[in-house]
């Protein structure tokens, strides 16, 4: 029974510790992602929310803990290819064209040059930019830039996408598509953690976990945590659960 | 008033910058104590090698015992006459060794006294003097030029390595100054000059003919290599790492040593292009001489810029933007162009300055491909040269994967 927990774990924290200095960016932080969900990760800014995915992906070590993703202890270099990573900075070429871009970061990613074209075609119609395939990233708008962010990281296929607030600067109706494909790649069993401040949006979520502070206060279908606080949306029962959580800390 | 707004911002800027303010303060302060520190005008202790066959002695005829034979080594006047601090002389008796020692870099030229230098110089003081007092055990004799002498060969031979002109230049000018000293002090009193001009020949034993041009081209060559390629370098992985990508790539599949190497690459070649560039408007529009291996030429330049790659992407780990990247790529490019030989040899450098010299990767660079454009030299003239960059290649390949590893910690 505990084997069958942990192969359909893609993501399993164990008491995950980051300080900077004197400041404890997050605090034992125990986290576990199962196949095919969504898990929103929501918090105040300076709650620990993109040192967490930094940690995740490999690019922070933690001080303390351990990571675990599709069953491989972090660092693991065979496991980058499962990974698909959206960071909060566009992290895109602005000095060649969106099809480069895509092309650049999927070969890299072990695609065919055959392989990236057609991954190109779908996600580019996707984010919306299949029209601009042969502009350059720096000419396109700031929302532009970070939907081409996103289909980068998306570009392989990924078994997992850390999404580090996708849809910020994104227009409100792109956004409902990107929800759209989010639940699509659910589906199909890409696991998606993502981080986001717009907490209408943490609703779609198949579980969210609320940061206070580098700690996870409380965890669970948005439903449910409205429900346990009493609330009637996310926001309320975000700013009560994490009154409480100070209260109890 | 918004000018003095704009301005005062960008001193409050600064203020959040503090390396920048120190850079800002010091670059300047570094230029001219370098430059007032490191010249000390005319190349001082050249390594050279002298080859004294000079007999000493020396035939004449005297009014009160006919013809004579005293011995005196006027060569050793000669020499003195250099001073203590023209040349770093070194005594051998063979021609050969001598040149060998030019072959193999550790001197700049020969100096080659023949056996009847001596007797030559006399003989031309005599000529014009036509008589000169001279104690000869305790007497003294009266000496008078010996008639028309036979010279078959000149008494002083150099023979220079041109392809540091500068360096040639200097052991041919003190040679002739002491010579001519030593003329006119035998002259002394006498409103006249010995036409000497056929006692001493100079051989370019490397490089002949080479001029400034020549001497300065592989210099203007190694610094265009290093301008470029460092600040191309610390430029673009600043500007990567500021945007995020080089982050981003390295939750990618891809090693840091495969990250490395693929900016080594990109960056070697654009530096081979430019290199190129220099080398065919040097030859084909100021013909300057090129007498060597262009493949050998084009691996060490090759070498030498992984290196300087490597540390490109060493120091753009310190540098926070794209300001202080440039200030860091003059701190590579400073020392470049005054301490590494690009321009002026090691020796028109003040002494405590020297040492220094070899510590610049881009000082070998420049003696290699001044070996290899002026002199023809092999694999065997600069395996030195080449020993030294290869190293210093490894050393900040590895350095910089090491830091490529330290930012993305998984690989």
């Amino acid at each position: 029974m505990m084997q069958e927990t942990i192969l359909s774990d893609v993501v399993r924290t164990e008491g995950l510790v980051k300080r900077f200095g004197h400041v404890l960016a997050v605090r034992g932080l125990d986290l576990v992602v199962d196949e095919g969900e969504i898990y929103g990760l929501i918090g105040p800014n300076g709650s620990g929310k993109t040192t967490t995915m930094r940690m995740l992906c490999g690019i922070l070590r933690p001080d303390e803990g351990e990571v675990y993703i599709l069953g491989e202890r972090v660092p693991s270099f065979k496991v980058l290819r499962s990974i698909g990573y959206m960071p909060q900075e566009n992290a895109i070429y602005d000095d060649i064209t969106v099809q480069e871009n895509l092309c650049f970061f999927g070969r890299i990613q072990g695609l065919t040059r055959e392989d990236v074209n057609t991954r190109a075609d779908s996600i580019l119609e996707l984010v919306g930019l299949r029209g601009k395939r042969g502009a350059l990233a720096r000419d396109l708008s700031g929302g532009m830039q970070r939907r081409l962010s996103l289909a980068v990281a998306m570009i392989h296929h990924p078994a997992l996408l850390l999404l580090d607030e996708p849809t910020a600067g994104v227009d409100p109706d792109l956004r409902v598509s990107f929800w759209e494909h989010f639940k699509e790649l659910s589906a199909q069993g890409t696991t998606i953690l993502i981080t986001t401040h717009y907490l209408e949006e943490a609703s779609r979520c198949g579980r969210v976990g609320l940061m206070s502070q580098g700690r996870l206060i409380e965890e669970g279908p948005p439903q449910a945590l409205e429900e346990e606080a009493h609330a009637k949306t996310l926001e309320d029962a975000f700013l009560k659960l994490v009154g409480k959580g100070k209260e109890e800390g | 008033m918004n000018v003095f707004f704009v301005a005062r911002n960008v001193f409050r800027r600064l203020r959040h910058d503090w390396l920048t303010v120190i850079m800002l303060g010091t670059i300047p302060l570094l230029f001219i104590l370098l430059f007032g520190y490191a010249f000390s005008g005319t190349p001082t202790d050249i390594a050279v090698v002298i080859v004294n066959h000079d007999s000493g002695k020396i035939t004449v005829n005297t009014k009160e015992f006919g013809t004579i034979t005293v011995e005196k080594r006027l060569s050793d006047d000669l020499i003195s006459g250099f001073g203590d601090h023209a040349f770093r002389a070194r005594m051998v008796d063979d021609e050969k060794q001598a040149q060998d020692l030019v072959k193999r870099g550790r001197a700049r030229g020969v100096i080659e006294i023949a056996p009847g230098f001596s007797q030559d110089l006399i003989d031309r003081v005599l000529s014009v003097k036509g008589e000169m007092a001279y104690s000869y055990h305790g007497q003294t004799v009266h000496l008078l030029p010996r008639g028309a002498s036979e010279r078959s060969a000149p008494a002083l031979v150099l023979g220079v390595d041109r392809s540091n002109v500068p360096t040639a230049d200097t052991i041919v000018a003190t040679v002739r100054s002491s010579l001519n000293s030593l003329f006119l002090s035998y002259l002394a009193g006498r409103d006249t000059t010995v036409n000497w001009s056929d006692m001493m020949h100079t051989d370019d034993l490397y490089a002949s003919g080479a001029g400034y041009m020549d001497y300065y081209s592989p210099g203007v060559i190694g610094f265009a290599v290093t301008v470029i390629t460092s600040m191309l370098t610390l430029i673009s992985l600043v500007r990567e790492e500021r945007n995020g990508v080089l982050e981003r790539l390295l939750t990618f599949s891809i090693r840091p040593w495969e990250l490395s190497m693929g900016y080594t690459l990109a960056f070697t070649i654009i530096s081979l292009v430019q290199a190129s560039e220099v080398i065919l408007i040097a030859y084909f529009l100021f013909h300057t001489m090129f007498v060597g291996s262009l493949a050998l030429m084009l691996l060490v330049i090759i070498v030498y810029t992984i290196g300087l790659q490597g540390l490109g992407t060493l120091l753009s780990g310190l540098a926070r933007n794209e300001f202080q990247a440039v200030e860091y790529a003059l701190l590579i490019i400073l020392p470049g162009l005054i301490l590494t030989e690009a321009f002026w040899p090691v020796e028109a450098l003040s002494p405590a300055l020297r040492p220094l010299v070899f510590l610049f990767p881009l000082t070998y660079l420049n003696r290699a491909l001044r070996a290899i454009m002026l002199r023809g030299a092999g694999f065997s003239g600069i395996w030195v040269e080449l020993t030294v960059l290869a190293s210093y290649a490894l050393l900040m390949l590895g350095l910089s994967v090491a830091l490529m590893k330290r930012r993305g910690y998984t690989s």
